[in-house]
């Protein structure tokens, strides 16, 4: 079962690792990223963030969406973590039980707003956003779990 | 039974780890801090015996700042108290997990036990760690 998928430039770091897997009761990590299976730097450093107790899985946009459509995720309480809405969008496309989906941070660049704590997004990123609340899909912005959800279609 | 969090230190450990623990699970959790000896005539005894004294009738974790030390010390002498639970060695990692299970958990003293284990992990010479590899895991 796919609990939330998060969005966040950091991917794995203290505030997800920690209160994201407890406050989802995860069991299950995948960090969904074409760069970090390749950058041993960057992914040294997520898998020394783990949380005990939790199985941590890093793989290629590709490769995630291929093991999620097998089904072997299934028996898992699954959170996802990608960097950006263009791969949760692509993740989402491709998976239909994405249905809820989490902006946590992201950082601010030429030309994008902010449209939430931490939640800065090009026009077109916004379009992504979109797409996807039509799609029927939960986008809200949110630091940490006990934070209170602002819905993505507020702010758009 | 209600649950009470208590965090003290020497000088201002306590509340500066909770504005740590603040920004990392969200300020919906709530605990007391006592940062003690800021001022000439900080009473410790006198401090103490009101928390303890106020969260009498609840449970109550207070975790401090230093085994052996004095505000350790004071707390320890009250800890004949039913439902109170006192813990030395304050740090970031455990209180994450504690105070993000605290109201939910079963027991008390068992998720003491099994977040002390698991916050003693996370404290690492990250020069060595880098040196040894970490398995890949898959589905």
């Amino acid at each position: 079962m796919i609990l939330l998928t998060r969005v966040d430039h950091r991917l794995l770091h203290g505030q997800v690792a920690f209160s994201w897997t407890q406050g989802l009761g995860a069991d299950c990590i995948l960090i969904a990223n074409d760069d970090v299976p390749t950058n041993e730097i960057r992914k040294t450093t997520i898998k020394l963030a783990k949380p005990q107790g939790v199985k941590l899985v890093i793989k290629n946009i590709e490769d995630s969406i291929a093991a999620l459509k097998s089904g072997v995720t299934d028996k898992y309480k699954l959170f996802i973590v990608v960097e950006s809405i263009a791969d949760a969008k692509k993740l989402a496309d491709a998976h239909p039980q994405i249905q809820k989906i989490n902006l946590g941070g992201i950082k601010a660049k030429e030309g994008t707003r902010s449209i939430g704590k931490a939640v800065n997004v090009l026009p077109s990123e916004e379009d992504l956003l979109r797409e996807m609340v039509d799609k029927g899909i939960e986008v809200e912005i949110r630091q940490v779990p006990t934070d209170k959800k602002v819905a993505v279609t507020e702010v758009l | 039974m209600e649950r009470k969090l208590v965090l003290a230190s020497h000088g201002k450990l306590a509340s500066g780890i909770k504005s740590s623990l603040t920004l990392i699970c969200g300020d919906r959790i709530t605990l007391e801090t006592l940062d003690c000896y800021l001022t000439e005539g900080f009473d410790l005894e006198k401090e103490v015996n009101e928390i303890m004294t106020r969260y009498s009738e609840q449970e109550l974790v207070v975790v401090t700042d230093l085994f052996g030390g004095s505000v350790n010390n004071e707390f320890l002498a009250h800890i004949d108290q039913s439902n109170f639970y006192l813990v030395a060695g304050m740090n970031l990692p455990f209180l994450i997990e504690l105070s993000m299970q605290l109201q939910s958990a079963e027991s008390l003293p068992t998720l003491i036990e099994t977040t002390l284990e698991t916050s003693k992990q996370t404290i690492q010479f990250c020069n060595q760690l880098l040196n040894n590899n970490i398995a890949e895991e898959e589905f």
